[in-house]
């Protein structure tokens, strides 16, 4: 039988018995499909969940479930607006239904311990409401012993490694929109995929603390990246995965009694 | 009859100062939440009320009824939502009572809105209610509606921040119920603040992560996220008056006013 740690990749019998009735985790990474700037591909946030959670399912465990391959639509201060071609986007409430429903799903299977792995800033809050509705819905058939852990991966970035791959300071995770960290963790990752001739150089997007509805695409850079990546590198890129890896594992490990 | 507050006029003030002078309207959202022993559960609700009159006046704007109640409380950023007295709306509930607010004002004849959050769980529930009710005004033909989202504690210069904080800012997430919102209510409504009850704690650390469902017995006993004991009412003026000071020419800069 497989040794994949792919949900999608098995069958389901062998599904059946590696779940264990219950002990083994269910990692679903969140992402988008999203423009990146001329050099990334749209799947961006979609890709780095996933390896984060490939990677730490091996680890501890743990399968991974398809990944939600859209997310909420594209914020001007954070992603760079939703006006731009690539970029498709989910209503809330879709997004939020999605998410309750593949988590019922699981948990009608036995499954106990479910982790939300975001890589789209912009899903956190609805991410968030469907771990809230689906636990509602589970107390309300009986099922009071669900456990979800939810996150976004770049939260786990330590001020140490902060300052090795930003030296001249940090932008904040809002410019970081396919900026240093995410060029480097997909020349990792993905390389085939980044086309680094075309990395903006310009500076980082200048924001007033507001937003102005609807969106007013000459406050934003034309490139759609919001600082520029020139300084990303494959060897930043998997010193910052292997992080992710191991501190996601890590928390995974330890919330999950593993 | 010449006040601020939409809810103080008749119709017919109404209607002839939206088409006299093209008003912002301002819609102040909050929520009914706990923020510790020592200040009300509609701390989040008054204080962009608060702001919203003064900047109101400033702008010759006019002010809604707020929306009192919010997204649900998260650990991180407002304790969790499982204290007494919290009290929460599902996502999709508050999307579809933002747009819908929105999309009235709009048939008012409103085309200049800016809304005022102050609690930090209802953004993303907030930019949706925005995005639905422009879609939905496109589809009838209204294409002209400006609307700015400001949460007003992003409206703080460095300089005030060394003030307020002299030992450091904690951020944004752990000030609930702390120097800041708690300063501000002193200037305000001191009327409404115990500071006999300001629970000395060190801030509360929480993991990179969220837990669900929520363990009360984690996270914050009190409620609060890192102390209020340095909060005054000197602190609270000036925060208030560069809120609205700052919130005031913002809106005029994006509205194109004049000063």
């Amino acid at each position: 039988m497989s040794n994949s740690v792919l949900i999608s990749e098995l069958a389901w019998t062998e599904y059946e018995k590696r779940l264990a009735g219950g002990r083994t985790p269910v990692l679903i990474p969140v992402g988008a499909l999203e423009q990146h700037g001329p050099h990334l591909p749209l799947n961006c946030d979609t890709v780095i969940p996933t390896a984060v959670c490939e990677e730490a399912a091996k680890r501890i465990g743990a399968l991974v479930a398809p990944p939600i391959e859209y997310g909420y639509k594209s914020q001007p201060r954070s992603g760079g607006g939703n006006h731009f071609p690539g970029t498709t986007s989910l209503d809330g409430h879709t997004l939020v239904l999605m998410t309750r429903d593949i988590i019922r799903e699981f948990a009608r299977h036995g499954v106990r311990k479910i982790a939300i792995v975001v890589g789209h800033t912009e899903n956190l809050m609805f991410t968030t409401e469907a771990c809230d509705l689906a636990i509602r819905d589970l107390k309300a058939q009986g099922i009071t012993d669900m456990k979800i852990i939810h996150m976004g991966y770049w939260e786990f970035m330590t001020e140490a490694t902060m300052h090795k791959v930003f030296p001249d300071g940090f932008p904040s995770w809002n410019l970081e929109h396919a900026g240093v960290m995410e060029t480097s963790v997909m020349l990792y990752l993905r390389n085939s995929l980044v086309d680094f001739d075309q990395v903006p150089k310009h500076a980082p997007a200048d924001f007033p603390p507001y937003d102005i509805h609807p969106v007013e695409p000459h406050r934003i850079p034309a490139s759609g990246a919001l600082s520029s990546g020139q300084t990303a590198t494959a060897e930043k890129g998997k010193y910052m995965f292997d992080e992710y890896v191991e501190s996601v594992a890590a928390a995974l490990t330890k919330e999950f009694a593993l | 009859m010449s006040s601020v507050h939409i809810a103080e006029l008749s119709w017919t003030a109404y209607d002839a100062k939206l088409k006299r002078d093209n008003p912002v309207i301002i819609l102040p959202v909050g929520s009914l939440e706990q923020h510790g022993p020592h200040s009300p559960l509609a701390t989040d609700t008054i204080i962009p009320q608060e702001i919203g009159i003064g900047v109101a006046e400033t702008i010759d704007g006019l002010i809604a009824p707020p929306i009192a109640y919010g997204y649900k409380s998260m650990p991180r950023t407002g304790g969790g939502n499982h204290f007494p007295g919290t009290t929460s709306l599902d996502g999709d509930t508050l999307v579809r009572l933002t747009r819908d607010i929105i999309c009235e004002f709009a048939r008012h004849g409103a085309r200049r809105l800016l809304i005022l959050d102050s609690h930090y769980e209802n953004e993303m529930f907030l930019i949706e209610g925005i995005d639905l009710a422009l879609k939905d005004l496109r589809s009838w033909g209204i294409d002209d509606l400006k609307i700015m989202k400001v949460r007003y504690f992003e409206f703080v210069s460095e300089a005030t921040l060394a003030k307020v904080f002299p030992d450091g800012f904690p951020g944004w997430p752990l000030e609930h119920a702390g120097v800041m919102t708690t300063s501000v209510l002193l200037h305000r409504r001191p009327d409404l603040v115990h500071m006999d009850k300001v629970p000395n704690q060190k801030p509360v650390l929480y993991p990179p992560y969220d837990l669900f469902p929520v363990d009360p017995k984690k996270g914050t006993q009190t409620g609060i996220l890192a102390t209020a004991k340095g909060a005054t009412p000197e602190k609270g003026e000036i925060l208030f008056k560069e809120y609205v000071a700052g919130i005031s020419a913002a809106t005029r800069e994006a509205f194109g006013l004049a000063a």
